[in-house]
């Protein structure tokens, strides 16, 4: 099965995966729990962030990965999303400080512990 | 590059892509060719705010402070700073509150120019959560100031009124009645006279009159001096719950100082405390030197000081055991070469031990039987606010005592 980042029911589908799963993935994807704390960081975030893998698992995303999401149009909306958060925005990550147009979808839902963020570049 | 130092490589570009403010790197055009973190967390907003992607940092700034891209464009040193801590804000939606953003630019190169970007929305909410509290202090001490004015104001107008009444009281003592006496003991003497020319019994009715003339006179004049001392006293109450308000406020503010003639001030405060005086059959010795120099002070405050010491020597004759003519003479003149006036007020009073003249100025100490020891204490206190002097010298018991005030007049 091939996921796509505008693919509708993301949510419930990356919530069937598991983390080899999400390596296999053409996009980037980070799952945390509500407070930010990575539990999981695919292979194609790794590399584009130059980050290791295992290494970033239990550090919060937000203030200690990339502190370049945290401000009121990505960290707040999932600390204040009520019921579920679905919203793709375009936006620029700074991968090795080199400003890099990406777009990213926010999700979290009611029913799961799990929220997660993806990543696809933007050509 | 060798694995080494791509691992330092990696970790400088982790260190400073987590710096906690935000760096960008631009051209001369502002094209952003290197960006932080913080730089994206902090500018990504403003580019979406001021609808332009987050590729040209001079285009965003253009947005929130057109004024500071023409300072960049107009600079022209080859480097340096060309602007500090400079501010600027963002309101994220109509609801939301405002953001606040602090940015410092330094020129380093012709073609390379660092951005250094701050989010200061907590300090500047510190700020402002300051700024209202100077306000408010500020308006606390306003209220202070006019309470204070007011006391003051009031309480200049309730001495000159006091000083009004104490005339009124010294003018109640009719001798006029004694000398209606006289006249009635001699028509007394000369009854009969009276009858060989006025008429048989006309003597005595004329005397009769009289006597009923002066009757209601006295009637009359206890009356009013009853009101009068009732007036006094009222305006002596006013004047003490002033007081007590003016020391509740004394230190919080600095007293509204004007010039005025001691000349006036010791002249209202005799007029007050004459009744004091004359009922003690005290001689009024004043040596007064003519067109003295005015000072700066609290007119009011010096008058208090001037019937305390008054008062004080009146009392003092109380307890004397001489039989000596009773004075208070009052002394005022320049000390021109110290740019000094001297008030002195000394009396043949009972004086006191000269081993206790300090002691005397201190809060609850008195040399009086019934004295609260708070007179002495306050007048040194307004003396010393007035930048003054005050001692008190006696040569011992029964031996009487002098009282110096010195004010500076220049």
């Amino acid at each position: 099965m091939e996921l796509k980042l505008e693919q509708q029911d993301l949510f419930q589908a990356l919530e069937a995966l598991d983390n080899d799963a999400y390596d296999e993935l053409d996009f980037g994807l980070i799952k945390m729990d509500r407070k930010g704390h990575i539990l999981a960081y695919n292979k194609w975030e790794a590399q584009l962030a130059a980050n290791n893998q295992e290494a970033v698992i239990g550090k919060n995303f937000f203030t200690q990965i990339a502190p370049c999401t945290n401000n009121f149009m990505v960290s707040e909306k999932y600390g204040l999303f009520q019921g579920q958060l679905d919203e793709t925005m375009d936006y620029v990550f700074t991968y090795r400080i080199k400003p890099t147009p990406v777009r990213l979808r926010l999700l979290a839902h009611e029913s799961s512990n799990n929220q997660y963020l993806a990543v696809q570049l933007k050509s | 590059m060798n694995d080494n130092k791509h691992s330092e490589y990696s970790e400088l570009l982790d260190f400073i892509n987590q710096c906690p403010v935000g760096l960008v790197k631009s051209n001369k055009a502002g094209d952003i060719e290197l960006l932080n973190a913080f730089g994206s967390q902090i500018l990504f907003p403003l580019s979406i705010y001021s609808s332009c992607d987050l590729s040209n940092i001079k285009t965003i700034l253009n947005y929130f402070d057109a004024q500071l891209v023409k300072q960049i464009d107009s600079f022209e040193p080859s480097f340096g700073p060309i602007c500090e801590e400079h501010r600027f804000e963002l309101r994220p939606s109509d609801s939301a509150s405002l953001q606040f953003y602090s940015i410092s630019i330094n020129k380093i190169s012709e073609s390379v120019f660092q951005y250094v970007l701050k989010d200061i929305t907590a300090i500047v909410r510190k700020e402002q959560e300051l700024q209202e509290l100077i306000e408010a202090s500020a308006m606390q001490a306003g209220k202070l100031e006019m309470s204070v004015g007011l006391l003051h104001d009031v309480g200049n107008a309730v001495t000159s009124f006091g000083t009004e009444v104490a005339k009124l009281k010294n003018s109640l003592e009719w001798r006029e009645l004694a000398d209606l006496d006289k006249l009635l003991n001699l028509f007394s003497s000369h009854e009969s006279g009276l009858d060989q020319s006025m008429g048989p019994g006309k003597g005595k009715a004329v005397q009769k009159y009289m006597h009923a003339l002066k009757n209601s006179l006295a009637k009359k004049n206890s009356l009013l001096q009853e009101g009068a001392n009732k007036l006094y006293e009222n305006t002596s109450h006013i004047q003490d719950v002033l007081n007590i308000q003016r020391h509740y406020v004394k230190d919080k503010v600095k007293n509204k100082r004007e010039l005025i003639s001691l000349f006036s001030v010791v002249e209202d405060a005799i007029a007050i405390q004459a009744g004091v005086i004359l009922k003690r059959n005290i001689e009024l010795i004043k040596d007064f030197s003519p067109k003295l120099p005015r000072i700066e002070g609290d007119h009011t405050r010096l008058i208090q000081v001037v019937i305390n010491i008054l008062k004080n020597s009146a009392e003092a004759f109380d307890s004397i055991s001489h039989q000596d003519q009773r004075y208070i003479k009052i002394t005022l003149r320049a000390l021109e070469q110290e740019g000094l006036l001297l008030l002195q007020v000394s009396d043949n009073a009972v004086g006191f031990d000269p081993e206790k003249a300090t002691e005397l100025f201190e809060k609850g100490q008195t040399s009086k039987q019934t004295g609260t020891g708070f007179g002495l204490y306050n007048c040194k206190q307004i003396i010393d606010s007035h930048h003054g002097e005050i001692s008190i010298s006696s040569e011992g018991i029964d031996k009487g005592a002098t009282l110096r005030i010195k004010l500076p007049y220049k």
